[in-house]
């Protein structure tokens, strides 16, 4: 069976090429001086395939802009530097966040406890890490925000698709949801090779597609000097 | 000193214009493989999907690859089939030799090439306003080509139509002077398929595609494709040289 897979191309090809040259042949028998209706014909097909073209380029001129599309070299740098913040973070050093991550959404509670316990609602909540830093001040308030590492598929920003997590404040406890799972379903128009053979590094045979980032999510939470942090929190640190 | 002195240039214009006429039906063949190919393109060449975090995603690839494959075929296979004699000896309707019999052919070749290098570029647009009008608009990507990057393209896609085109006539002429190659070159293609596909770094054909496909430089690429296109048409009138006179 294997055998006869390995095989297949080579038939789907065989048979390709004896349909199209069968069919070729017996077009080229036929009477060869282009009578009228065939002159007609080609030039109707010329002359569509033209009215397609302008409309499409009208229609579709502004279809590129969907996603904001990356070099290869771009998304090295933004990976390198979500691996930076998160070796940092790890560390206990977050800082300069925004390169490789993008903040999804933020939240301001007003808190005037010593104690706070962080509970994830589900499983799939393990996902996202939690970094406390303790504020210098007490202000009463904490700070938290939801950063996303940005998402590339196929060189394609998809960052902003993706969801927010949910956080709720409820006495002593802190309820952090995951983000929802979201399906992005994208159709890719692309000239064909010999469009791509001279663009760099979009070339047909070379073109890795560029891979995508780490996309991981984590909320940083800003707590009170005063403000003692219990569950699950990846560092605790002071600011 | 003659009545009427003949110019082998006039000549050659002569018998193109009456092969652009007469060998129309490589055109209707065009338009039908071509809409064979938008059909067979709906299915897209390639999709990749998979999750990361919280996105799931499923990109799917459409290009203009499989209409250009059938145009390069179609070229290949035309080309085969004005080397036949039904073709050939149409030629004699004119005062003529084989040069200048040759030399219309390939201008003949090269026109053709040219249109179905216009056409792929143009059909391509048909096929994404339908799958606009038929899928959700908002997700559709399409990669926007500068100006320098549509003329390149077009220009390399012509080139590879007419390099098959020409290796389509070496081809004919082969069999036209030795039914052997008819069985020969067909065995010796599909061995090397199988051949390849056999060992687990495929190479012959994989080569060959890459000294065009991988070539970066538009300049280098055109050298490349004019260079070898020459040497197979020279070839083929070397061929036909060897062939015996019409009787």
């Amino acid at each position: 069976m294997s055998m006869l897979l390995m095989f297949l191309p080579i038939f789907i090809i065989l048979v390709l090429v004896a349909g199209v040259a069968t069919f070729m042949v017996r077009a080229s028998r036929r009477k060869r001086v282009g009578s009228k209706k065939s002159r007609w014909m080609i030039g109707g097909y010329t002359l569509i395939l033209l009215a397609a073209a302008v409309l499409s380029v009208s229609v579709l001129s502004d279809k590129g802009e969907e996603f904001k599309t990356l070099t290869a070299e771009e998304l090295k740098l933004i990976e390198s530097e979500q691996m930076r913040v998160m070796d940092a973070a790890h560390s206990g050093k977050l800082q300069n966040v925004e390169g490789g991550y993008t903040n999804k959404n933020s939240w301001s509670f007003p808190y005037d406890d010593q104690q706070l316990d962080i509970t994830y609602l589900d499983d799939e909540t393990a996902s996202v890490m939690v970094f406390v830093q303790e504020k210098d001040t007490n202000d009463d308030v904490i700070e938290a925000i939801h950063y996303t590492g940005n998402v590339f598929v196929d060189g394609m920003d998809m960052t902003d698709k993706k969801s927010s997590a949910e956080l709720e404040l409820r006495g002593k406890i802190l309820s952090i949801k995951a983000p929802e799972m979201v399906s992005v379903n994208v159709t890719k128009f692309s000239s064909g090779f010999p469009f791509q053979q001279f663009t760099g590094e979009k070339n047909w045979f070379f073109g890795e597609r560029p891979s995508m980032g780490f996309g991981h999510d984590f909320i940083l939470l800003k707590v009170p000097e005063d403000v003692e942090v219990d569950g699950h929190t990846n560092y605790v640190r002071a600011e | 000193m003659y009545l009427a002195e003949v110019n082998a240039w006039h000549l050659v214009k002569k018998q193109y214009r009456y092969k652009l006429k007469s060998y129309f039906g490589v055109f209707t063949s065009l338009m039908a493989i071509q809409l064979l190919a938008i059909f067979f393109s709906f299915n897209g060449t390639g999709m990749s999907g998979g999750s990361s975090g919280t996105l799931d995603y499923e990109v799917h690839y459409m290009t203009n690859d499989l209409i250009q494959m059938f145009m390069m075929l179609w070229a290949f296979i035309s080309a085969i089939i004005i080397t036949t004699k039904a073709y050939r000896y149409d030629d004699y309707a004119f005062v003529t030799n084989r040069r200048i019999s040759h030399y219309s052919n390939v201008l003949i070749l090269f026109s053709a090439s040219v249109f179905a290098g216009i056409t792929v570029i143009l059909s391509g647009h048909v096929f994404k306003l339908i799958t606009y009008f038929s899928k959700d608009p908002s997700s559709i990507m399409v990669d926007s080509l500068t100006t320098g990057e549509l003329l390149t393209g077009t220009a390399a896609s012509i080139l590879y139509i007419f390099l098959f085109a020409s290796a389509g006539y070496f081809v004919g002429m082969l069999v036209q002077f030795n039914r052997v190659f008819s069985f020969l070159l067909p065995a010796a293609f599909f061995g090397t398929l199988i051949l390849d596909g056999l060992t687990r770094e495929p190479a012959l054909l994989v080569n060959t595609s890459t000294f065009f496909g991988a070539e970066t430089s538009f300049f280098v690429f055109l050298i490349k494709i004019l260079g070898v296109s020459f040497i197979l048409l020279l070839a083929s009138m070397g061929v036909s040289n060897r062939m015996e006179v019409r009787k």
